[in-house]
């Protein structure tokens, strides 16, 4: 109880607009660290004057050839995906838990960011034969919407589940998740087993996650995907705010509580299956950043979804820049980075509730 | 006003409701009663809509509840659960604003909040505007949730309640003190002076007798007796619906009846 009490943030507007502004110039710090470390060192000026150059604009600082391909080959892409990737897990996190009303809900804890690696593993390894089969589908958006519909499916089923009556019952919602991660590790296992070296390699980053390799044009079909799901999620923030009343009261306020629920989901499991069809399975984020949004103001949907994006976003750069820097000169898959982070604020959670009161 | 003709429901193959019509004017309180298991909370999901009847309609203002948007009608009635399990840290006064939602777009943020803050003066509870839901005892929350079916369908700023507009409560009085009951059922009855139409579910048949104007009564599915309090709440019809031998007699402060079991 004492717990809540503390964290009870009195929620005026002003200080809801102090807390967007600052994750916001967090976001921007953690762009410029991003783009800035590593073997060739950006400074700011030289990351805008590049940009600028890109756009055909001249900015009164200098830059090397150098500095300017990594930053467009390799450091622009890997940080946009770091923004996507964070972003699509964070908020699908904070709109999942909202319709399990529970925040014990994580996209990977519950299984979905597994189902979705299982369905892109399955294009990896049979891809050829695949593309083969649906000459419409471009190539590069085959991976994607793969995972997109492994990611999909996995929702539906869990929530098919843990939900019954219009009640979520949280120890099944998380015991599902442990038997639909079991269920996809033993399928990835199989696709292991039936793999040759090259696919060994590309599926091995799937089980750990990371934002390294990307290509432009891997992250071309992610952008709208991730995005769309995005900008559309804080759209049904009022809806989620009703759902944490309860399904009856939702349809009491108004709303078509299935037909809403399903465009969650499907926009939930857009975000999720990009994010993973380009990153693999990161854990933790959705669970980890909506919480802290409600600890810093509070679990209003109308601001908790847009902030969750910009700390996930954020804190993926983070992240990643530590996933990058603290084996030098290898490189910590990120997965690992956030799951050891991650774990334990699980642990701290569930400790947390045991002891009574709300979340 | 609101009407139910003829209402029949079965649900896994049990016929929970048959045959069952009443009516509320606006301006009355019409109390539900009736023993565990008499459909009472059927009948209020098939009012609220949000369970469609086998047989028979319910019509709101003379049109079917089937042809109402989803959101006219969330203006015009609103429900107060028996109970809610909202389980996040919110500030008590968003989850009134909460009550709001049917009117986005609508209503203005500043007459939406002056609404709020209205509904939780009506409620008793304005001096917990600023607290946490989760820190609050039940009864505290239960009010919480009266202020916010109030907020969505009152319309001026002032507190005033739409016309022909509805509230439904399921048991509100389940999880309340003796004082607490007695100063929801007057919130319903006040709310019923400004114009508003009230449906209760009940169990306490002294309640119902004190605050009600009419009283329906059912039993197994059936409306076993409807009408003014002094006309239902008798030891025949006790006996018939509860199985319980009481005597009426005039309640000594009040005109209506008042029921000790015998």
């Amino acid at each position: 109880m004492s717990v809540t009490a503390m964290s009870g943030p009195t929620l005026t507007p002003y200080r809801n607009l102090v807390a967007i502004v600052s994750l916001a110039g967090f976001l921007v710090f953690a762009i410029l660290l991003s783009v800035g470390k590593g073997a060739v060192a950006i400074s700011p000026g030289a990351f805008f004057a590049i940009l600028g150059d890109a756009f055909g604009l001249t900015l009164p600082w200098d830059f090397t050839p150098r500095e300017q391909s990594v930053l467009m080959a390799i450091r622009l892409p890997r940080v946009c995906l770091g923004i996507l990737a964070g972003a699509g897990l964070a908020i699908f996190g904070a709109a999942l838990q909202g319709l399990f009303r529970n925040p014990l809900a994580d996209p990977a804890l519950i299984g979905v960011s597994s189902g979705a690696a299982l369905a892109a593993v399955i294009v990896i390894v049979f891809g050829g034969g695949i593309a083969a089969s649906l000459p419409f589908v471009p190539q590069n958006w085959l991976l994607p919407l793969a995972a997109f519909g492994g990611g999909l499916a996995c929702t539906i089923l869990v929530y098919r589940i843990a939900c019954q009556g219009g009640r979520t019952d949280i120890p099944t919602m998380l015991l599902c998740g442990v038997a639909v991660n079991a269920i996809a590790n033993a399928g990835m296992g199989l696709m292991i087993f039936l793999s040759d070296d090259q696919q060994l390699r590309d599926l091995n980053f799937w089980l750990l996650g990371s934002l390294g390799s990307i290509t432009w044009s891997k992250l071309l079909p992610v952008i709208p995907l991730i995005g769309f799901a995005v900008l559309c999620l804080p759209g049904f923030a009022r809806f989620l705010n009703a759902m944490l009343l309860g399904e009856a009261e939702a349809h009491h306020l108004g709303y078509d509580v299935e037909r809403e629920k399903r465009l969650v989901v499907l926009l939930a499991a857009l975000a999720t299956g990009a994010a993973v069809s380009v990153s693999g399975i990161i854990g933790f984020v959705g669970l980890v950043v909506p919480h802290l949004i409600r600890l810093m103001i509070g679990p209003n949907h109308m601001t908790l979804l847009p902030a969750s994006a910009m700390l996930g976003a954020a804190l993926m750069l983070i992240a990643d820049l530590v996933a990058r820097h603290i084996v030098l000169p290898a490189e910590l898959p990120i997965g690992i980075v956030t799951a050891c982070v991650g774990g334990p604020f699980f642990l701290w959670l569930l400790s947390r509730r045991r002891r009574g009161g709300g979340w | 006003m609101l009407a139910a003709n003829g209402i029949g429901v079965s649900l896994g193959g049990n016929r929970i409701l048959m045959d069952v019509s009443l009516r509320v004017e606006p301006g009355a309180v019409l109390a539900v009663l009736g023993p565990n298991g008499a459909g009472k909370t059927t009948l209020l999901n098939v009012l609220t809509g949000a369970l469609s009847p086998d047989r028979g309609s319910v019509t709101l203002s003379g049109t079917p509840l089937s042809s109402w948007s989803r959101r006219d009608l969330a203006q015009r009635r609103a429900v107060l659960p028996q109970h809610s399990d909202l389980s996040f840290p919110f500030p008590v006064l968003e989850v009134v604003l909460m009550g709001r939602a049917p009117h986005a777009r609508r209503s203005s943020r500043r007459q939406d909040l002056a609404i709020a803050r209205a509904a939780l003066r009506e409620s008793g509870i304005g001096h917990l505007e600023h607290r946490i839901y989760t820190t609050l005892s039940g009864g505290e929350r239960q009010r919480v949730h009266l202020a916010r079916a109030l907020a969505q369908i009152w319309t001026g700023e002032s507190g005033a309640c739409c016309l022909d507009c509805f509230l439904l409560l399921d048991e509100p009085t389940s999880s309340l003190d003796l004082a607490h009951q007695h100063s929801t059922l007057e919130i319903a009855r006040r709310l019923a002076a400004e114009g508003a139409g009230v449906v209760a579910i009940l169990h306490d048949l002294n309640l119902a007798a004190m605050y009600a104007d009419q009283i329906c009564m059912l039993r197994s599915g059936r409306v076993h007796a409807c009408g003014a309090p002094r006309e239902v709440i008798r030891p025949d019809s006790i006996a018939a619906v509860y199985g319980v031998t009481a005597s009426v007699i005039p309640h000594p402060t009040r005109d209506c009846p008042l029921v000790i079991a015998a």
